[in-house]
């Protein structure tokens, strides 16, 4: 059960306008763990880019090295989409704010998720 | 053939040279090391999006749209994981061939000069030889010839053979590699495709469950299954007891490397909590500590001695960490040593314990060459934070000691000993547990209480071994197998009970009574060091060079006839207890520095 001061529907909830129905904490919430997936992904980006070749014997070295530069690259646009995804529900929370500040209190709640922590 | 030489006598062709081998097997297992802790953030990601990302309670469009992209994130991230996955047991599989593709070239270069020198030493008695000799020695020459180019025959063959697979085996890793290169190559693949991890882990025991039923249940697991829990749950595998220590190893390692990467990426940053500078602090000690074991050779073959972790959880016991490595193979070592530190220890002194267990290992190649030999530092339980002495002295943050926390320690390392035991598939090893200070007082629990699978317990620098004991008999072991080691110049051990009346040094604190004392019941042996320093004899019975350490490296070998004992201390009612050992020169033992 949601508590007036965490579940704020945003404009009034009418037949016409449902599209804005939201818990903006938890929306909250879920844009930290985003920013914590793109964090993480990076550096799993930077681990593949670090990962040794020199092991290998020269034929399959050529192989191994381009394989990892590809796969840091796909890596590192995952990590992107997950910063986008978590930029996309800041802009969310932002947006609500300037439609629907309701009362301060909660807008100030709020405030701490519209900045990127990470 | 070359010319014939004199009395008709042929020289055979010299053979062919082997070419350099550039592989390096332990740098290819570390990039298939790196992909799978990449492959661990993937496998999370995909866990997020099915899980806490959903918002399922963000009702209207921008709600839905989230949701797709989420979904659309969650899938790509999922495929990736499967590819990556497949990619890096490829590798793992490589590294192996490499591993054994060495072997075979070391053993060919040997041949080849072997015979090499063959023919030169062949040729030379063909040129030594006499004409008159050459007629009666023909034959002897001419015979020695044949039979040296069957054997360069012999070799060609098995050097054609030896390149012919190594082509081949690089041919399939290159071809690996190629396969799983683009995004599209990934989502034609395995886009959409179940994740074999789901169905193994829904099977999985219970936590606290015998280890016998985790190994049965990873018994149960196909080959896909397996390489996927490594990164879909490598906190799961690597700490499991049961299952065999190559595996938890490798999961560990993931998880390892995993930490490292993402923790040290956020410090570059200055991003970090101090949760998360503690998390580091353990994983960074957890790798230094393995990358010094590493450099261990075996005493007796000069090999590279395998490095197991066999435990890491970083986040245990409220951020202090449980840690745990193996110097040689718990898997298939004749003896294992478990060595149990005590008070002020936590996962970030993992280095210094494997030092004392790197010692272990040393000393008792060196006392039977001919077992091989497992030490284990093992920091598996929550130990106390200080040292616990009274009046004035340090104490823990209550004052008091107790031993809940021994009591729970017990209970892990009896768990941990059970699963070294289970996860064996040749004859069982000889264990021995030697529990050090207020690991002591764990391992008298783990057998009193626990009925640890030890066949040899040893007690060193112990403040008492807990409430329960009386004797050894409390223990559940023949006192023939109980050994306690107590330096005269060391303080912690008259923290433990002495009898009824105990006019001892600080009057027993609690943690049971004393096991180098006479009445006690297990053997003492020798630990003296000459050192006056109270704290230099608590930490010393480790170093190299004691009489300690030789005494120690016979027990975990099974030599008890070569441990020197020492008489017990005595405790008379009328006065305060009386060490025989006070004052006896020390026996310096075996120096690996000398």
């Amino acid at each position: 059960m949601h508590t007036d001061a965490h579940r704020t529907t945003g404009p009034p909830t009418t037949p016409s306008a449902p599209e804005m129905a939201m818990v903006p904490t938890s929306v909250g919430r879920a844009s930290r763990e985003w920013d914590e997936q793109h964090v993480d992904l990076r550096a799993a980006a930077g681990q593949v880019a670090e990962a040794s070749t020199a092991g290998f014997t020269p034929p399959v070295a050529h192989a191994a090295a381009a394989f990892l530069e590809a796969w840091t690259a796909h890596t590192a646009a995952i990590a992107q989409g997950c910063e986008v995804q978590a930029d996309a529900m800041r802009a969310a929370i932002t947006d609500w704010l300037d439609r629907d500040a309701g009362s301060a209190a909660r807008g100030w709640a709020l405030l701490g998720f519209v900045e990127e922590l990470r | 053939m070359t010319a014939p030489q004199g009395a008709g006598v042929p020289l055979p062709e010299p053979p062919s040279v082997m070419p350099a081998y550039a592989a390096r097997a332990a740098l290819v297992d570390d990039c298939c090391t790196s992909l799978r802790a990449a492959c661990a953030r993937l496998d999370d990601l995909g866990t997020f999006t099915s899980g806490p990302a959903r918002l399922d309670d963000w009702v209207g469009s921008s709600g839905d749209v989230y949701r797709l992209r989420t979904r659309a994130l969650g899938r790509r991230a999922e495929a990736m994981s499967l590819a990556l996955r497949r990619v890096a047991a490829r590798v793992e599989d490589h590294a192996e061939t490499l591993a054994d593709l060495g072997v075979l070239h070391a053993d060919l270069v040997t041949r080849s000069t072997s015979l090499a020198g063959g023919i030169e030493v062949l040729r030379r008695d063909v040129a030594r030889a006499t004409p008159a000799g050459l007629a009666s020695l023909g034959p002897v020459l001419h015979a020695r010839s044949v039979a040296l180019r069957a054997s360069i025959a012999d070799y060609e063959h098995d050097r054609r053979r030896w390149l012919h697979r190594l082509f081949e085996e690089e041919q399939a890793m290159v071809a690996a590699f190629e396969r799983l290169h683009s995004m599209r190559q990934v989502r034609d693949r395995f886009a959409g495709l179940p994740d074999p991890a789901d169905r193994a882990l829904r099977d999985l025991p219970a936590v606290g469950s015998p280890p016998r039923e985790a190994l049965a249940w990873w018994r149960s697991l196909s080959p896909a299954e397996r390489a996927a829990l490594l990164v879909a749950a490598p906190g799961v595998l690597g700490n499991r007891d049961g299952l065999p220590v190559r595996v938890r190893h490798r999961a560990n390692e993931v998880r390892l490397e995993r930490d490292l990467a993402g923790l040290r990426s956020l410090r570059e940053r200055g991003d970090l909590t101090d949760r998360e500078k503690q998390v580091l602090r353990n994983a960074e000690a957890a790798a230094a500590a393995r990358d010094e074991a590493e450099q261990t050779r075996d005493p007796q073959t000069g090999e590279p001695v395998p490095v197991r972790l066999l435990l890491y959880d970083p986040t245990a016991f409220g951020g202090d960490g449980a840690v745990a490595l193996g110097v040689g193979d718990p898997d298939i070592a004749d003896d294992i040593s478990v060595l149990v530190p005590g008070l002020g220890t936590d996962g970030a002194d993992i280095p210094g314990l494997t030092a004392h267990a790197t010692s272990v290992y040393e000393a008792a190649r060196d006392a039977d060459p001919g077992a091989s030999h497992a030490s284990i530092a093992w920091i598996g339980y929550d130990a106390p934070d200080n040292i616990p002495v009274r009046d004035g002295l340090a104490a823990d943050a209550a004052g008091v000691v107790r031993e809940d926390l021994a009591e729970r320690g017990g209970a892990a390392l009896a768990q941990a000993v059970d699963g070294l035991r289970a996860s064996r598939e040749g004859e069982p090893a000889d264990v021995t547990v030697i529990g050090h200070s207020y690991g002591s007082t764990t391992a008298g629990h783990a057998a009193h209480d626990q009925g640890l699978a030890a066949d040899d317990l040893v007690f060193v620098g112990s403040p008492g071994v807990g409430g329960g004991v009386d004797d050894t008999a409390d223990l559940g072991m023949s006192s023939q197998h109980v050994w306690a080691a107590a330096n005269s110049h060391d303080v912690v051990p008259h923290l433990a009970g002495r009898g009824s009346i105990d006019l001892g040094l600080l009057g027993g604190i609690g943690l049971g009574n004393d096991p180098a004392e006479d009445d006690f019941g297990a053997i003492r042996f020798q630990a003296e060091s000459g050192s006056g320093s109270e704290t230099g004899a608590h930490s010393g019975y480790f170093e190299d060079g004691s009489e300690s350490l030789d005494n120690l490296a016979h027990i975990v070998t099974g030599q008890y006839g070569l441990v020197d004992r020492a008489p017990g201390v005595t405790d008379p009612w009328w006065g305060p207890p009386r060490d025989p050992e006070l004052g006896r020169s020390p026996r310096p033992g075996p120096s690996r520095a000398a």
